[in-house]
């Protein structure tokens, strides 16, 4: 009869818990009136890599009136810089940097491989798949919003491996040791402070 | 010859002959489409050597026999070309014949990539991963013999300072040495896996 109270009391909790977990986390800002752009970023991503990276994501605005992404701060980098790859005449790929990135009332922005980006540079250690770290980003008129941005292997989620997961998983080691000790080189070398980062702090 | 003597001789004969028969028609019964884009003919390519992150000479007439795949990017580049390794080293996951197939990273921004900025970066890519990184000046006629382009572009309200554009293409090499296929950067991992493992089964026969 006891053990059978504790069972209960154990589904209780659990079912207690549970419905925690389950409820919403309200990281948004609480409902605005419609006039105001109301942003929502989706599924913030980049690839593992040094010594440069990459953040990409879909911005919506569900918002009345339009707002635009001025740029983008991150501890994890030297420095963070809103970025086009445009891939041109006979594949030529050009980056530029970008002033901006609007996004239009109850429309959105693509950041993509091989699009619009946020480009980190001088990345403090690389990008490991599997590690998370925070990217502010600055809007004219929603201000500033942190999100949890995920580094993936693929174009896809890490979801698509399958029969590869010890190959994935063989790739987080490797990167661990490789970019540590790419980046003790790459940052202190000769090669940044011939110019190539003129900001370095 | 009595006739069992005979008669085996006869089916050995005709079960050779089958065989030479079906191996004949194999090309033609079950003619492979490459994935990625055919050069018809294969293009023939100069004869180059340059020198590897690891102070090798690579010389494209040494690895006759085995396919090349050519790749003409930088380190500092974060997006297109990380993405394009990224996806070569998913395309040759789990494949057995590793060996046969060289991954050549030549950077186009030897300013900044010293061999061991260049070995690190590809290090985390796995060992068949090799980069080359030379002056600009011997780096030209390999770009021109691809028909790929690569140039400095300064640039203003920039950290970075200078960026490199540059043919985002893979190319692969055949075992004769001639490039016979591209692809456009974001093309599908599974479609080079593909190609690679046609080429390394006709190869062998």
């Amino acid at each position: 009869m006891v053990k059978r109270l504790h069972f209960v009391f154990f589904v209780v909790v659990l079912t207690v818990l549970l419905a925690a977990c389950g409820a919403p986390t309200p990281t948004e800002p609480a409902a605005q009136t419609s006039d105001e752009p109301v942003i929502k970023v989706m599924e913030p991503f980049a690839r593992a890599s040094m010594p440069n990276g990459a953040a990409y994501m879909t911005i919506m605005n569900e918002g009345g009136s339009d707002d635009t992404l001025l740029n983008a701060d991150s501890d994890v980098a030297e420095a963070v810089e809103l970025h086009e790859t445009t891939i041109g005449e006979n594949d030529v790929m050009q980056m530029r940097p970008v002033e901006n990135i609007a996004v239009p009332a109850g429309g959105s922005a693509t950041l993509e491989p091989g699009g619009k980006h946020v480009m980190l540079m001088g990345l403090q250690e690389g990008l490991v798949v599997g590690d998370t770290f925070d990217l502010t980003l600055n809007f004219e008129k929603s201000g500033p919003q942190t999100v949890q941005v995920e580094v993936t292997e693929g174009m896809t989620m890490s979801h698509d491996m399958g029969s590869d997961a010890m190959e994935n998983s063989d790739m987080e080691h490797t990167m661990d040791g490789e970019m540590e000790h790419a980046m003790d080189g790459n940052m202190e070398g000769s090669d940044m402070e011939d110019g190539a980062m003129k900001d370095k702090e | 010859m009595n006739y069992m003597g005979f008669r085996r001789a006869f089916l050995l004969t005709a079960f050779i002959s089958l065989i030479g028969l079906a191996a004949g028609c194999a090309p033609f019964s079950s003619a492979y489409t490459f994935k990625g884009s055919q050069l018809d003919p294969p293009m023939d390519l100069p004869d180059f050597e340059l020198m590897t992150d690891e102070g090798q000479p690579f010389r494209l007439s040494d690895n006759a026999g085995e396919l090349t795949l050519v790749y003409f990017g930088y380190t500092f580049c974060p997006d297109v070309c990380p993405l394009t390794m990224a996806d070569v080293k998913q395309a040759l996951a789990g494949m057995e014949a590793k060996d046969d197939i060289n991954v050549i990273f030549i950077s186009v921004d030897p300013e900044r990539d010293t061999p061991e900025v260049l070995s690190r970066y590809l290090g985390a890519f796995g060992p068949e991963f090799v980069g080359v990184t030379e002056p600009m000046d011997q780096l030209q006629p390999v770009l021109q013999a691809f028909g790929a382009y690569a140039e400095k572009a300064e640039v203003e309200d920039s950290t970075a300072g200078y960026l490199m554009n540059h043919t985002a293409r893979l190319y692969l090499i055949d075992a004769q040495g001639d490039l016979l296929l591209t692809y456009p950067f974001g093309f599908e991992p599974e479609d080079l896996r593909a190609d690679l493992e046609h080429l390394l089964e006709t190869n062998q026969s």
